[in-house]
């Protein structure tokens, strides 16, 4: 469950920013996690829960963007929707080399007080 | 952090042990929180608070280290590589035969991942190689930052081979950079032939694929072209040897190409 190394980078990412604007509580964490990243999403909200006490984050809300798969097909010449890791263009099924998007996993911003 | 998985526990209930070494516990104990719900009420303030624009990988940390431990290797011209399967699978009697086959040839040093033991570590010791023994204790991986102290310890040789045996485990250990020229994903023939379908994100980040214990395949069924075949519609560059590290089967082909990848680095 890698879900919990996730999630204690999250905080720490989270408390850095935190700490440099000078503010006591972190209210909410907004991440964006790519639906090919290979992340639990139930297993990243259960991690925060209990991962969160004790740090400035301690009532905070986390709030996943769940980013959508999307490649290039080259094909078809277009981009489609990539839903697994095998990337499968859905129109004519071939491989598609070029995943452009889904693999995200960032801290997007914070809101302190 | 939390007791039911660990793995993101503080670095010092990690622990780093050489074959013969004294056993020392890390300074830590497990502090005394609990993990009770406590009762407390969510004060959700009627103000706004202050937006701040983050926009940081949440993999950053482990990743830069992982890059720096890349250009110390690259450096000292190590080929450095991350070993990694489900439990079982052969890495380390892969690793015994290869060791013993090659050591003549380049100087081999192993840094040996589990949660816990020293037992894999003892059996590289018994092949003469320096060997460091890294247990994660709950942790399902190794990191950028264990393999860094790792390093320290086991100082491997300039232009030598460090292989690194990851935790067995075929899904968190992908995620996770350690600074390695390769990775290399085993899979023995006693596992389904369906694995890298199941775990295609493992067989997406490896470069060489191993499939172990082909001396076992008149008594299984297991179809090796299938699983190939899976394993290449995940990841179209991959490239695969067929091997018993029992026997010795194949084994050739595996030292040729740790030969080639050697020399590209030294």
């Amino acid at each position: 469950m890698h879900e919990m190394s996730i999630v204690a980078s999250v905080l720490n990412i989270a408390e850095k920013e935190a700490r440099s604007a000078d503010a006591q509580v972190i209210r909410t964490i907004e991440i964006e996690v790519g639906q090919l990243a290979g992340v639990e999403i139930p297993a990243l909200e259960f991690g925060f829960e209990v991962a969160r006490r004790g740090t400035l984050a301690g009532e905070a809300e986390l709030i996943i963007h769940d980013i959508p798969g999307l490649g290039h097909c080259r094909e078809c010449n277009k981009n489609v929707a990539i839903d697994s890791y095998i990337p499968i263009c859905p129109t004519c099924g071939e491989l598609v080399p070029e995943v452009l998007q889904g693999k995200e996993l960032r801290v997007r911003s914070i809101i302190v007080d | 952090m939390c007791d039911t998985c660990g793995c993101g526990q503080p670095p010092e209930a990690v622990t780093y042990r050489k074959p013969g070494e004294n056993h020392h516990h890390p300074d830590h104990d497990h502090h005394g929180h609990n993990h009770d719900h406590h009762d407390h009420d969510h004060h959700h303030h009627p103000d706004q608070g202050r937006t701040l624009q983050v926009e940081t990988d949440i993999l950053q940390e482990n990743n830069l280290l992982a890059q720096r431990n890349r250009g110390w290797l690259e450096a000292k011209g190590i080929l450095a590589l991350n070993l990694v399967s489900s439990p079982g699978s052969g890495k380390t009697t892969l690793l015994e035969r290869t060791i013993t086959s090659l050591k003549d040839d380049f100087a081999v040093s192993v840094i040996e991942g589990d949660q816990q033991t020293l037992n894999d570590a003892d059996r590289i010791a018994a092949t003469g190689a320096p060997v460091i023994q890294v247990n994660t204790g709950k942790g399902c991986h190794l990191d950028a930052r264990m393999i860094r102290r790792a390093m320290d310890d086991l100082a491997p040789a300039e232009g030598s081979l460090l292989m690194i045996e990851n935790v067995g485990n075929l899904v968190c250990p992908a995620m996770f950079d350690l600074g390695e020229a390769a990775k290399v994903v085993i899979i023995s023939v006693t596992e389904g032939d369906d694995k890298p379908l199941k775990y295609p994100t493992m067989f997406a980040a490896a470069d060489l694929c191993l499939i172990n214990k082909i001396d076992l395949l008149p008594y299984v069924e297991f179809d090796v072209d299938k699983c190939e075949q899976a394993a290449r519609t995940v990841n179209p560059r991959l490239e695969f040897h067929r091997l018993s590290a029992t026997t010795g089967d194949g084994m050739d082909s595996w030292y040729a190409w740790l030969k080639t990848r050697l020399e590209e680095t030294r």
